[in-house]
């Protein structure tokens, strides 16, 4: 009988430890989320941080360029005229596709095809990042009164793939970027139109993996997402091969990716609904 | 009123954490102002007089993330206690020179415990199976490494910095 009541006193003691009760306390909450339960806190949490967040964010996004201008005054003038010759091809080469795109659309109304869906498009805002650095994602302002759904795709200006909604909440969205670890994209080379599969690297690059062993696979060359798996849309903008990672003894080859997106300049996404 | 400026410093650093200090990120790495600011709050007063604090700041980090929930939480309560108690044990006055062999102890152990934990959600199957952790690649062994040095710089140099002023507000009288 003191044996028990001792023991009683002793179990009484740990639980109120406070090491002890936080635990609890967080398993607790853990096992809530898991059933789904936290959502409108989650919901209302969201709601009453965001406006706060995003001028915080818009904030530190002017420091980080004003910083990024001081820094880089020197290259300005190389870069400019590296810029102005960069325009004037890609001015040429949007004159030429809007031709081609015009021909495409002729020979689609003779041939009786319906011509290809415009995507709606829903515009959001940045407004916080993660702040763990073991994975990459951002918060947008836009949620599911907005019409974004789970997995719906993000991308930005120029068609450039930017991730994918994993977590919707009534006034924002979570986004995945695809340097995160756990993003998986199916791509394809450009020009060539190898596939293989974009993830996350452990710096902010990404890797292009599971490119046929035996193909020759150029540096600088583009890589759109293949549209493969039918999770991604074809032709989105990912980024441009770095270098080649190839061994006899792989099976398959491996080619590191400069993103096409500066993820610390991004202000502004569009979901595609 | 005191606690009233503790719960305002860390409102601040939260929103910071998640908005402004990415911006400040080297090779994946950003310094994580809110470890640092618990650790000083935990040297300076004892684990379980501000364990509530930390639970709460710990929780709204997990919200912020898109790792799952609660594994933020659990790594930030276990280190900050492990740390507090490792304090208590053997040092007996706050010191500069203290606070900053903590602050390198806190961080090793902190992403230490991050890594583990995640490896144990996933067999748990509270979370997706995705690795954050490098197997047995060399490469990805050197990178973590090269990425726990800079956090661990990055979070000293954040701890300096906040040293004298954090005292000031959350030393007890």
């Amino acid at each position: 009988m003191k044996k028990t009541v001792l023991e009683c006193i002793l179990m009484r003691k740990i639980l109120i430890h406070p090491f002890v009760l936080s635990l609890l306390i967080i398993s607790g909450l853990v096992f809530l989320n898991f059933q789904g339960w936290l959502k409108t806190p989650q919901n209302i949490f969201f709601q009453i941080t965001a406006p706060g967040k995003e001028a915080v964010y818009g904030f530190s996004l002017k420091i980080n360029d004003f910083v990024s201008f001081v820094f880089s005054v020197n290259q300005l003038n190389q870069e400019n005229d590296q810029l102005e010759q960069e325009k004037e091809e890609l001015l040429a080469e949007v004159a030429h596709l809007k031709e081609v795109e015009a021909e495409n659309e002729f020979i689609r109304s003779q041939m009786g095809l319906p011509l290809p869906d415009q995507k709606e498009l829903v515009l959001a805002n940045i407004i916080g990042q993660d702040p763990s650095g073991l994975s990459r994602s951002f918060l947008i302002n836009k949620g599911e009164r907005s019409g974004i759904s789970q997995k719906a795709v993000v991308i930005t200006a120029g068609n450039i793939l930017v991730g994918q909604v994993i977590e919707v909440f009534d006034s924002s969205s979570r986004i995945r970027i695809i340097t995160d670890p756990a993003s998986r994209v199916n791509a394809k080379i450009q020009q060539s139109g190898l596939t293989g599969l974009i993830k996350g690297d452990s710096g902010s690059n990404l890797i292009l993996d599971l490119l046929p062993q035996g193909e020759l696979i150029q540096e600088e060359e583009m890589i759109v997402s293949s549209g493969l798996a039918g999770l991604f849309p074809p032709g989105l903008l990912i980024g441009q091969i770095q270098r080649v990672i190839s061994s006899d003894v792989g099976i398959s080859q491996m080619a590191k990716v400069k993103p096409a997106v500066d993820f610390n300049s991004l202000t502004r996404v569009f979901v595609i609904k | 009123m005191k606690t009233f400026f503790i719960v305002l410093s860390f409102i601040l650093a939260i929103i910071l954490q998640t908005s402004s200090i990415p911006f400040l990120t080297i090779s994946k790495i950003s310094p994580d102002l809110v470890l640092v600011l618990i650790l000083l709050l935990v040297i300076l007063k004892k684990f379980e007089k501000v364990w509530w604090i930390v639970v709460i700041v710990s929780l709204l980090l997990d919200l912020f993330s898109s790792l799952p929930f609660g594994l933020i939480s659990f790594s930030l309560v276990i280190t900050v206690y492990l740390i507090g108690l490792f304090n208590r044990n053997m040092f007996s006055a706050v010191k500069f020179w203290i606070t900053m062999v903590l602050v390198v102890l806190a961080t090793l152990t902190y992403n230490l415990v991050l890594i583990i934990l995640s490896q144990l959600f996933i067999l748990v199957k509270i979370s997706p199976p995705v690795s954050y952790f490098c197997g047995l690649s060399l490469n990805c062994w050197l990178d973590f490494m090269l990425s726990l040095a800079v956090a661990t710089i990055y979070n000293l140099l954040m701890a300096a910095i906040l040293f004298y002023g954090v005292k000031k507000i959350f030393h007890q009288e």
